[in-house]
């Protein structure tokens, strides 16, 4: 999974790569494949993840159903097979999967101005768009995932400033090799587990139109909806509905918070830092 | 000629053994089962085995170092990982010593056997659950 820093000149990394693999590209096609699954708009799946927040924007919890969406799909992607994603947030996303490698390309700040200023705006402008933009990065971070999107959490960082397109090519190539990065029967449980989690919240997630978190863990099927006391025998057959439908769950757990009454345990807040 | 594919088992937990083996057995396999890792370790260190499935977190010894010792005597030898404390870090560390493949328990017997098929087959053997195998 490959996660380009905004204003970084590196448009063919992810391709490159792939090519090299011999695997297949996901990129912007999986807003259009998550959008058909799940009959939303696939224009609005796309906002989720790259327009920050305002006061007339989209809200967190809104932000995080339609998410849930694209998760969903990616974890799918990937459960049928190896591939190349290039996207945002790649190091918050399909967490836990030992053989997915996370790589951030990014380059020094001077480049990416400079990245910025070929789009036709002056170097002032061009270094306040790129500020705008990492910015509004954190903040969908936070709002989607509840953390910061950071370096340290991801495999490799490779930076355009130390590196050409091709040598980065080449480094991803060598490290995605390693036999740490190769498929385990425990990293392909760990996927198929987070696929069926995540199938089940956007399932929940666009038809109650909750607020949801989701995980399996040997065959159990953990929820937590926030959403009002009165609801909770719909939400609780609901889950147990859906968990008919997917395979390899034995059993249910349903917590619903009213989230009038109690603050989220992971704070999810549009202006955290 | 048949020659069984040997299996050496270590595993602190003597039950665990006890079904690896009961397991293995009936899918013809010659199995070893040590529920003390340094015993495993002795045995390893005169006997080649085909396939060593050792446990990762056991007292003393852990399953890094049995495939670590493995990989530096019996370099053909072919090395499953089982822990109960299965983390990501964990596994990439395994794989990248050399591991065959990484399981987290609980598992099922058909998970154990799909992997031993495989391991068996790049081995060069063709294992049934009847127990009948060929080289």
């Amino acid at each position: 999974m490959i996660s380009t820093r905004s204003f970084t000149p590196a448009q063919g990394i992810a391709s490159g790569v792939a090519e090299r693999l011999g695997l297949s590209l996901i990129n912007d096609s999986l807003y259009q494949a998550a959008a058909e699954r799940f009959g939303v708009p696939d224009r609005q799946l796309r906002r989720a993840f790259e327009k920050g927040p305002s006061l007339v924007g989209m809200q967190s919890a809104r932000r995080r159903r339609l998410a849930s969406c694209v998760e969903a799909e990616l974890s799918s992607r990937f459960a049928r097979g190896a591939a190349v994603y290039e996207g945002p947030f790649a190091a918050l996303r399909l967490r836990g999967v030992a053989h997915i490698l996370k790589v951030r390309v990014t380059a020094g700040l001077a480049e990416r101005i400079g990245a910025a200023q070929r789009q036709g705006v002056a170097r002032n402008a061009a270094a306040r768009r790129v500020r705008s933009s990492d910015g509004a990065a954190r903040q969908i971070a936070w709002a989607i995932f509840g953390r910061e999107d950071m370096d340290s959490d991801y495999d490799l960082v490779v930076n355009l400033a130390d590196a050409s397109e091709a040598e980065a090519i080449d480094s991803i190539v060598e490290t995605a090799m390693c036999p740490a990065y190769r498929s385990t029967s425990f990293s392909r449980r760990c996927l198929h587990d987070l696929e069926l989690a995540n199938t089940a919240a956007a399932r929940l997630a666009c038809e109650l139109g909750v607020d949801v978190e989701a995980e399996l863990h040997e065959g159990v099927l953990r929820v937590r909806a926030e959403a009002s006391e009165r609801r909770r025998e719909h939400i609780q057959k609901k889950v147990e509905s859906i968990a008919t439908e997917l395979t390899d769950i034995r059993r249910v757990e349903v917590r619903v918070v009213d989230c009038w009454l109690r603050p989220l345990p992971n704070t999810r807040r549009e202006d955290a830092p | 000629m048949t020659r069984s594919l040997t299996v050496l088992v270590v595993d602190d937990e003597e039950l665990v053994g006890k079904r690896l083996t009961h397991v293995l057995s009936r899918m013809g396999c010659q199995v070893e089962a040590f529920d003390e890792p340094r015993t495993a370790l002795s045995r390893i260190q005169e006997k080649e085995f085909h396939l060593v499935i050792t446990d990762v977190i056991m007292g003393e010894v852990d399953g890094i170092q049995v495939l670590e010792k493995v990989r530096a005597r019996w370099p053909q030898s072919k090395v499953i990982m089982i822990t109960a404390y299965a983390m990501m870090s964990m596994a990439r560390k395994a794989m990248d010593l050399g591991a065959y493949d990484f399981i987290a328990k609980p598992f099922v017997p058909e998970e154990i056997r799909t992997v031993v098929t495989r391991a068996a087959r790049d081995l060069g053997f063709d294992l049934t659950e009847t127990g009948q195998q060929s080289e």
